[in-house]
Order: C-alpha cells, then structure tokens, then sequence
C-alpha cells in the first residue's frame, strides 16, 4: 500500500488513527504493529514473512547479544545478525545482478532467478541490523518486549522507504511517547504537504520526464528537461514521502529525524549529501566508514574508505553498474573536495559554488538515471549539443510551455524560500494570526487536490520504492 | 490561543478524513461512468484465496479509484488545477481551444500507418478480385484544421504521402481534406457534424462517379450530445447540438445489422439519443456488418465501405446513389470471414478511415497468419 493511494487515504488510515487512539496507551504499540502487518501485507503478501523473519531475527539475537555482553559469543552473535541481513538483501536484490556478471565473466549462462524484491528490504534490512550493532556497542538498550521492537521494525509510516529510523533515536518512544494537540496538527500538516510534493509535483514531473525520454525526434532541450525533471522527480517524491513518513510518525507522537534540507542549495557536494537522504548518509558514515577508521587514517587507507563507503551506497541504490558508477563518482568528487578542493571553494563566490555543485548533481542524476553507458554518454553528449540534434524542435517547445510553470514552481520549491517567508510571517502579529487560520484552510484545499489527483492518476508509484 | 490552532487544525483535517471514509463507505457502487463511456471497477471477489494471491488487493484498489465518492468534481477539479493552476497545455492529452475539445494526435505513427495500409493491400488482393473500382479516403481529425494554436499537430502531408506509397496503386484515391473545417466537427466529440459534410459526400460520390439528388434534407435536432470529449475533459463545457439529416431515401431505407438478425433498423436510430454514445444513432453506430438498401434506387449499384465510424454519419448522404450500402468495420469483424457475408462481386468499395485509426491501427483485425501481406512486404511491392 502506498501513501498517495485512495485506499490508504479513504480506508486505512481513518480505521487505524481510530483504532490507534481508542486503545490505552500500552496497547497502541500492538496495534500500530498489526496495522503495519497489514499495510504490508496488502502490497507485498507473502513477504510479510520475511518481515517478521527479520524481526525475529535480530530480536532474539540482541537478547542474546545483550546477556553475553563482552564474551566473544556475543561478537559471532553480531555476526551472524549482519550476515543473515545481507543474505536476505543479498538474494532478494542482487542475485540476478551477481549471476549476470559471473554469466558475463565467465562466458556461463546460467539462469536469471528473476526474484521479486520485498519493498522496503533496503530499509527495514538496515534497520534492524543497526539495532543489533547498536545493542552491541552499548548504545542502545535492547528491546525487551518483542511486540514493541516489532512494531519499531515493521512500523508503516517509514517501513517501505524511510527514513531509515536507527533504534536509539525512538527507542525511548516506543515506550513512553507523549500525544498532543500540537504534535497531531504539526503532523497531519507536514503529511499533507508530503502528499501534495509527490502527488501534484513529483508525479506531474514523471509525466515530463517521461516525454522527454519516449520522444521521436530528440532535441538538445529535451535532454535538459529529461535530467531537469529526474532531478526534481525523484527529490520531490522522495522528500514528499520522507514528510509523510515523519508527519504520520508525529500524529503517532514518534520524532524522526529530517531526511531532507533543501539539498539543491548546497554549496559543495559534501554539504549537498548532508542535506540528501541524511538517514542514509547517517547509517553509512556510523556503521561501514567509521568503524573502517573514517578519516583518522593514513591517507590510501581513507581513500579506500571513502571508495568502499561510495561503493555501497551505490550498490544500495540498485543492483546495476550505473548505480555503482553513480556512488563511485560521488566517491571521487568526495574525496577531491576533501584533498583539494574545499579550500579553494571556500574562497569562490557563492554564485559558482551554487553552480558547481549543480553542474556535479546534474551529471551524476544522468548516470543515476541512464542504465547504459551509451544512454549516459547519449544525454552528456546531447545536453551539450554534441548528439547531432537540433537544439529544440516543436516537440520540445511544447514540453517546456506545458511543464515550465511546474518545473519553476519546483525549483522554488526546492529552496527554502517559502519556509523563511513562512517563519517570518509567523513571528509577526498580524501575519502570524493568518498563517495560523490559513493553515488548516489550505491544508483542506491541498488535501482536496491530492484526491483530485489520486482519483484521475494512474501513477502513484514511489521511485525509492525499487531501492 | 496557541492550542486552539492546533485543535482546529487537527479537527479539521480529521474532518475531512472521516469525511471521506463514511462518504466512501456508504455510497452505493455506480455500475457505468457516463462520461468515461466505460464500466467502473466493482467490489472484488472477497476469499481466502483472492486475499492470499492478492488478487482482492488489486481489485480494491482499482474498486476504489472507481467508486471514489464525487469522482466527477474532484476529476474536474483536477482537469482545472493541472490547465489553469499548473498551466499545463493539455490535462491527459486533451486541450481546449475556446469552447472546442482536442484530443492530442502525436506523433504520425508510420509503423501504424504501414500496418493499416498492409491490412487493406491483402483485402484488396484476397478480396476485391471481382469488385468494381475501389478507393480510399482519409477523414482528417480536426486538429489538421488548427493552425498556430501552439499544440502538437501530426504531419498529415506525411501521413497521405505514406498512405498513398503503401497502398497498392490500383486502388484509387479521393481526398476530402480541402471540404472540411473545423467547423466541420464537434465541440465536446471527435466527430464530424453530418450536415457540414456534404461537400465531402459530394466529392467522395463525384471520384465514384455517382451522382446524388439535390434534394434538400430536412433538418432533425437533439441538443443535448455530450461527445466522448466532453468526458474525457473532465470540464463543464456546453454539450453539442446533433443534427442528422433525413430524406427520402434515408426514410425509405431499410438496415440490418450482423449483430441483429431479423431485425429492420432505420438509418437513424433515435433510441440511442439516450445510450451512452449518441453518435451510435447513425447506422447502427459501432458494428460488424451493416447493410442499409435503398428501395428508392433502382440501379443495383451497390457500394461496400470498409471504414469507421466517422463513416456511419457520412454513409446516408451518398444513399441517393446505390441501392445497397454495406458498411465493414474491421475492429469488429476478422477479414477472414468476411467472404461469408458480403458479396463483393462488381460493388464499388471505399476504404475510408480517420487519421486517428491509421496513426492507431491496433484495433483493426488483420488477416490470418498465412494470407496477411506485411506492410513491409506491402511497401517492396509498391517500390
């Protein structure tokens, strides 16, 4: 089940929240956990087995982990926790990736096992397996009541495509979580606004990009449009489901941490993956690059640690090369800024840094987007006018008249402008009494617009869903 | 103070949540969006089975877009947003110029239209041996007759000019581009108007060489047609007025359709001013096999259409000169059968087909795996 979908909207949502609030507080946590089963279920069926395999899983062996503390058990415990969860990710995502390369190695042809990936396996498989370690390091209590550590795993509002929630940072919450007015209203806002990004932008912008990309007769805009619109797609959809996630986790009384903040705004691209998918970022740095020695190293040794670090990443976005190649471009335009440039940047006008970083972003959603090095070249070439087509035809004129309201509203969208008026607005008497009475207005005329959407749209699939 | 908006902004949007559920949960299922011209999802087989496979998921799913309560408002609502808010040029492919519906036709689809010229080729070789002269026609859709509206408009010159190379060369054509306008065609439908085609009829009957009474028909209104536009649109726009006309020989003629044996059906059948299509009045509407015979015309001249529905408006106006006029659609018939029913033997034929139809030929049935000519083999031939 998605969140821009009518039956989670019309049906799923309204019976849970009644449910969820009728209940005393100690057994909420029960129902939150059978309503994230269902919603699970709904979409995925059977695999909401191995949902509850990985539950159990790391469940017992953190139990396990925490009454063996300091024995060397306890350290095969965590092993055998880490290398469950990667067999799991490993066969549901990559086996047909890994069999194609040994097939293309080796001149073999075995078999494709072509298996389904279980949404969300990206997200909750990291999940659960930073709780083990975190148990083990003594940074997070384990948790003893299954039902409630089962609920933080399966927990619907981030369990198909995050944020990725480490244990430590609602483990208290799980037990002792407070409900208000404020925290009800704050939350219902940010997801309707979540709503709308990936209802009336991400997905109006999929459309562009998808002309773009099914074009005939190419044109040197198009390739701009079809990288501009990715760009824009996929930040919208992502952040807007990232908002839903923590505007549904705060109705639930739960905190998340951000996801998101304005990272088009960046002026270097390591400022730009500290606004980007920061769970991500988060789990990356806590869990593979410190513990390989982060920057504390001799100098190859960092290297390797950032290319290993950018490797997975990669990897993690996809089981294909050009997801790779994505996370080792980052890796390398990480580890120059660190060696070298940085310093210089920090003496370059804001205007240029604003541009670097987009020239780097720009190239590196190509080779995201692109799933063949011909493709990837194909777009480079074309959006510099050297694919051999003209620089626009009607085709591409028509596109940008019907999209360019959407993509400028986007792109004001993706700054923090609207937020800064609104902060303002709010701290001034009289402006702040309006914003105060428009907001549930607007939230309604949003709301309204979203089911507009919803009913005549027959795309509402979430890119990080495939992730 | 502080609190109180976030009361209201809790119960207001809890408001609208329960709003819909119960709204949901109680509306009665619609069997038929009118406007969509489609039937609508309903309540999935709920078994044990349907729930594990997932099937009843899937189900709900479509259920629920489909009976969403004030599905029409909010469709519109959303056709309002993306043209006039988000100032799209087009919401699902459909534009409107003033008060006048468009459906986009982008790009020309030349493997259609080879596919579509492939298919009447192999007619003509299996077929037509013993029929009279045989020609072809193209209906432009009304978005050849816009001009600077900024849409995207399909490269009709190309379009004939691939028609005409595929096509075998002793089929004979006759265009009706010059005899139409956009005045021509509907408002809210992709239609064109009976009473603004008689040019048309004329020049098709004048390459035929059949003359036509210049008996003036009398006039009948129905003033509430809302085209397959107007739905699609989602927008409150006017309905159209459809004017059909009568004469002599359309009250005289008698029509049979292959769907209905035993049936004698009038050129105009006015029960389904009320159907969902209005458009299906003329000739039976959207059917196999129509016959319509002339009592008036005693020459025994017979023609026999092979078209779609644009000729079922157009087909009354030329009765004045044959005594049978048989209509064909292939979409709804296989050509492999059609020596069962028709007799081609000395008839004039007339392949006429919309723009539309040959730049989306995938409805229309081709031959049997053995006898089919591709359009491809079609092209070598004609080169």
């Amino acid at each position: 089940m998605v969140f821009s979908s009518i039956p989670f909207l019309f049906y799923f949502l309204p019976v849970f929240l009644a449910l969820y609030f009728a209940v005393p507080k100690k057994a909420r946590n029960a129902v939150l956990l059978l309503a994230s089963l269902f919603f699970y279920y709904y979409g995925e069926t059977g695999y909401v087995l191995l949902l509850v395999f990985s539950s159990v899983m790391d469940y017992t062996i953190s139990t396990f982990i925490e009454r063996n503390r300091g024995k060397p058990s306890a350290k095969a415990a965590l092993l055998i926790s880490v290398i469950g969860n990667m067999l799991v990710l490993g066969f549901f995502k990559y086996s047909d990736f890994f069999i194609a390369n040994i097939n293309a190695l080796l001149g073999t042809s075995l078999p494709l096992p072509h298996i389904h990936l279980p949404l969300g396996i990206s997200f909750y498989t990291f999940q659960t397996m930073s709780y083990t370690i975190d148990v083990y390091r003594g940074q997070a209590r384990p948790q003893r009541n299954p039902i409630d550590f089962a609920a933080y795993v399966t927990m619907f509002p981030q369990l198909v495509a995050g944020p990725i929630v480490r244990y430590q940072t609602i483990g208290a919450q799980l037990n002792n979580r407070k409900h208000s007015w404020e925290d009800f209203s704050i939350g219902a806002t940010r997801f309707i606004i979540g709503l709308g990004k990936k209802v009336i932008i991400a997905d109006t912008l999929g459309q562009l990009n998808a002309a773009a990309l099914a074009a005939t007769d190419k044109a040197a805009l198009f390739y701009w449009l079809a990288v501009v619109s990715f760009m824009l797609q996929i930040y919208f959809d992502f952040s807007g489901y990232s908002d839903m996630a923590i505007g549904l986790g705060r109705i639930l009384g739960f905190r998340f941490l951000e996801n998101f903040n304005y990272p088009f705004i960046a002026k270097s691209i390591s400022e730009f993956w500290q606004r980007w998918h920061i769970s991500m970022g988060t789990w990356f740095r806590e869990y593979i690059y410190i513990p390989l020695g982060g920057n504390r190293v001799s100098r190859l040794k960092w290297v390797r640690n950032i290319a290993v670090v950018w490797f997975v990443t990669g990897l993690w976005h996809g089981a294909a090369w050009n997801f790779i190649a994505w996370g080792l471009y980052f890796g390398v335009i990480l580890a120059l800024e660190k060696l070298f440039l940085m310093k210089r940047l920090e003496k370059t006008p804001s205007a240029l840094r604003h541009l670097y970083v987009l020239v780097v972003i720009t190239i590196s959603f190509v080779i995201f987007h692109m799933e063949s090095v011909s493709a990837i070249t194909e777009t480079l070439k074309g959006m510099i006018g050297l694919a051999g087509v003209p620089v626009v035809n009607s085709e591409s004129v028509y596109a940008l008249k019907s999209y360019g309201f959407v993509l400028i509203l986007a792109a004001f969208g993706a700054t923090p402008v609207l937020r800064s008026l609104i902060r303002k607005a709010k701290q001034h008497p009289k402006w702040g009494t309006a914003v105060d009475i428009l907001t549930p207005v607007l939230n309604i005329v949003l709301l309204l617009v979203v089911i507009a959407y919803m009913i005549d749209s027959s795309s509402n699939f979430f890119l990080y869903f495939r992730f | 103070m502080k609190n109180l908006k976030h009361i209201i902004t809790t119960l207001t949007f809890l408001a609208a949540l329960y709003a819909v559920f119960f709204l949901n949960l109680f509306k009665a299922p619609d069997d038929f969006s009118v406007s969509e011209r489609r039937r609508l999802a309903q309540f999935p087989a709920f078994t044990l089975e349907t729930i594990r496979n997932g099937t009843f998921m899937e189900g709900f799913d479509k259920y629920a877009v489909d009976q969403a309560a004030f599905r029409e408002p909010f469709r519109r609502l959303k056709a309002v947003f993306d043209l006039n808010v988000l100032r799209k040029m087009d919401n699902n492919n459909i534009f409107v110029l003033g008060d006048m519906v468009f459906k986009t036709e982008y790009p020309l689809n030349e493997r259609s239209v080879l596919r579509l010229c492939g298919i009447i080729n192999t007619v003509y070789d299996r077929l037509l041996g013993e029929a009279g002269n045989v020609y072809y026609t193209v209906v432009p859709d009304k978005n050849a007759y816009l001009e600077n509206s900024g849409h995207l408009v399909m490269d009709y010159a190309a379009l004939e000019r691939g028609i005409r190379d595929s096509l075998d060369g002793e089929i004979e054509y006759i265009r009706i581009f010059d005899d139409l306008s956009l005045d021509c065609y509907f408002r809210t439908d992709s239609h064109w108007k009976q009473d603004k085609i008689i040019p048309a009829a004329q020049t098709l009957a004048d390459g035929m060489g059949v003359e036509l009474s210049n008996a003036p028909y009398t006039k009948e209104r129905f003033d509430r047609f809302y085209g397959v536009y107007y739905g699609q649109s989602a927008l409150n726009i006017a309905p159209d007025e459809l004017v059909w006309l009568e004469s002599d020989a359309t009250r005289q003629t008698i029509v049979t359709s292959m769907e209905k044996p035993g049936q004698k059906l009038p050129v105009y059948d006015q029960t389904q001013l009320e159907s969902p299509d209005p458009y299906n009045l003329f000739m039976c509407g959207s059917a196999a096999i129509v016959t319509a015979q002339n009592p008036l015309n005693g020459s025994g001249r017979r023609l026999i259409l092979f078209r779609d529905s644009y000729a079922a408006a157009l087909s009354p106006l030329l009765l004045d000169g044959y005594s049978e006029i048989v209509l064909i659609d292939l979409r709804y018939v296989s050509p492999d059968t059609l020596g069962q029913f028709v007799d081609f033997v000395g008839a004039d034929v007339l392949f006429i087909y919309s723009s539309t139809l040959f730049n989306a030929s995938d409805s229309i049935r081709g031959l049997s795996a053995e006898t089919f000519v591709s359009p491809f083999v079609a092209r070598e031939r004609i080169n």
